[in-house]
């Protein structure tokens, strides 16, 4: 697909352009940190974040989401779905893997996730290409570049930014603004940004890669790491929490104070919380924290690897950087491959 | 991503009546329920639905009726939480619950023809069991199975579920009926006491023919297929049905989840086979 070069004039273009039509979202500054935020002025995007708080996921799959109103007295209900067009701008590869998953999770065996694909169908990706910070380890889990689910990918060049379509949508985009074409040395140069980003990354597996760490994870199972691991981890959740590929959900009703008008909202859920798998009549499937890292790791390493054909893990970091104890992925798969 | 799909939520029940409701025991009862437009559940024996309570919430139950009963399904519901209490508590004859499903694999009936059954039930397992049974049972299918065994068993005399069914399939002379209590609570019982497994040795099945069904609290399994592979019962003819959390039950929500395996879809009907398979299932 043909490359544009995009000035910094031009990339302002593109957002007041995308702000038309859509709520744009993009890292903007958040006292010592960064997170995706509705963005009220192109000023406020800081292209140089090193990662954010939390993945883009939750303005597609929000922490709290009403999925249907209804009237007790009544017992009817009416599905809510919003499709308020979305625009997530300057999302790195990993989390442009990530949706790729949250796509597949939310549409597989035909049980299309209306409540998530009528706003992602509607949302378009601009992603932007980075560089490696303290935590991240996307090389070991194959996503340190993005060959596909963006509609538009920025690499910086120079002072100006190389830019590919991913859609027809994206195409269009790029064309409403007038940039124009990029030359052979500019897409030289976005080369040249990658490479020199993959050798920077220092974070890596020891011993397996993006396809064999699965056979790892399957030989480990008894390993006496994972009990060790339990005297550390809090089992608070927050690695959960900030995961870009966490999708997993609880449901509750909300019910208003005239006791009639509801919602039955969806929350965001982790599966290192003590109740995840427990059920109403008291068995808890997960009861120790060594069984609900286990899962933890081996969902992102090892049990939906056939289906998403990848590590479910992106290698962002963030679990790390929230982690009080700093239980780390990285460490975890190089004790077990020792 | 596919798009052109109507607006349509997974998430969304249709409203059944409630048209019968027994009480069981101290925590157990029984419900009929109905769809208005007079339409069938079209499930399979072994699957469950989601029933909801607008405002409470919603609960994983298992089917207990054959889908040869048409026109109502049936449900046995133990009061454990918050939907399960408020349907006991707060519920009656004529109220509506929302239901989703029928979700889940159910038991592949269709490979068990031909062979003889024996079902063994732990407690409430004889719920979703109960499902199979009457299929097995039902006069235009009874014929496609050979001998009919069913062992149940129940902590104490107090705690018998579906108790003038099992009178039932005990008058049967096509069926042989064991049961037996844990522990005893009822001076005119003459039955086994012991627990379930106890059982096992009394039955004089064929074990080239036989398919073993197993439904009970998550203790039971391990200790069951201990005794079945003592009579040389061969895995591969050994099922069972999994409790899990399927909050969702259209494997999203990940609650279920044993290894790779999301229960609400792939089960919660497994043989013996890939129970192996997963770590953490028994």
């Amino acid at each position: 697909m043909q490359g544009f070069l995009l000035t910094k004039e031009n990339i302002k273009g593109l957002v007041s352009e995308l702000m038309k039509s859509y709520r744009v979202v993009a890292p903007v500054k958040k006292e010592t940190r960064f997170d995706f935020c509705e963005i009220e002025k192109f000023e406020d995007i800081r292209m140089d974040y090193d990662t954010t708080i939390l993945p883009p996921k939750k303005h597609l799959s929000p922490p709290v989401e009403t999925l249907l109103k209804f009237k007790r007295s009544e017992n009817k209900a009416e599905p809510v779905f919003d499709n308020t067009p979305v625009a997530l701008f300057g999302l790195h590869p990993c989390d442009i893997k990530a949706i790729r998953h949250l796509d597949q999770a939310f549409s597989e065996n035909n049980n299309y996730d209306r409540h998530y694909l009528a706003k992602r169908e509607k949302s378009l990706i601009i992603g932007l290409e980075c560089q490696p910070y303290d935590y991240c380890f996307c090389s070991s889990v194959g996503s340190t570049f993005a060959k596909d689910g963006f509609d538009i990918m920025l690499t910086p060049a120079g002072d100006s930014y190389f830019a590919e379509a991913g859609s027809k949508k994206g195409e269009e985009i790029l064309k409403s603004i007038q940039a124009k074409p990029a030359q052979e040395s500019d897409a030289k140069k976005a080369e040249q940004f990658r490479a020199e980003k993959e050798k920077k990354i220092v974070r890596k597996f020891n011993k397996v890669n993006a396809s064999t760490v699965k056979e790892l994870m399957e030989k480990t199972w008894d390993h006496k790491h994972w009990k060790e691991l339990e005297e550390r981890c809090l089992a608070c959740g927050s690695c959960n929490l900030v995961c870009p590929t966490c999708f997993c959900f609880d449901v509750q009703d909300d019910v208003s104070l005239n006791l009639n008008d509801g919602e039955r909202k969806r929350l965001w859920d982790g599966c290192m919380l003590v109740d995840f798998a427990k059920v109403a009549g008291g068995e808890n499937f997960r009861e120790h924290r060594s069984q609900r890292i286990r899962h933890r790791i081996n969902r992102k390493m090892n049990y939906l690897y056939d289906r998403f054909n990848s590590p479910t893990c992106v290698g962002c970091g963030r679990c790390v950087r929230a982690c009080t104890v700093k239980i780390d992925p990285v460490e975890i798969v190089n004790e077990l491959s020792k | 991503m596919v798009a052109n799909i109507q607006e349509k939520s997974l998430y969304l029940p249709k409203l059944a009546k409630m048209t019968k409701k027994e009480r069981f025991t101290d925590k157990e009862m029984f419900f009929e329920f109905r769809f208005d437009d007079g339409s069938n559940l079209n499930h399979r024996p072994g699957q469950f639905v989601e029933l909801s309570i607008y405002g409470i919430g919603e609960a994983p139950i298992s089917i207990s009726s054959s889908p040869t009963q048409q026109g109502y399904f049936e449900l046995c519901v133990r009061s454990v939480g918050r939907v399960t209490s408020y349907l006991h508590n707060n519920l009656n004859v004529g109220d509506y619950v929302g239901i989703r499903g029928p979700f889940g694999n159910g038991f592949p009936f269709e490979k068990f023809k031909g062979h003889d059954m024996l079902f063994i039930c732990g407690g409430l397992g004889v719920a979703p069991l109960r499902s199979l049974i009457n299929y097995t049972l039902d006069k235009t299918k009874r014929g496609d199975f050979g001998k009919v065994y069913i062992l149940y068993g129940c902590k104490n005399n107090q705690e018998w579920l579906y108790q003038k069914e099992v009178e039932g399939w005990k008058n049967r002379a096509d069926v042989e009926t064991y049961l037996t209590v844990d522990k005893c609570t009822d001076s005119n019982w003459k039955g086994n006491v012991g627990v379930i497994t106890t059982l096992i040795p009394k039955v004089n099945f064929d074990v080239n023919k036989t398919i073993a069904v197993i439904c009970g609290p998550p203790i039971m399994y391990k200790f069951v297929v201990l005794e079945l592979k003592n009579r040389n019962f061969k895995e591969e003819n050994i099922y069972m049905s999994l409790e899990r959390r399927m909050k969702c039950g259209v494997g999203k929500c990940g609650h279920c989840q044993i290894n790779s395996v999301y229960v609400c879809q792939s089960g919660p009907v497994f043989d013996l086979p890939t129970v192996r398979k997963l770590q953490e299932a028994i």
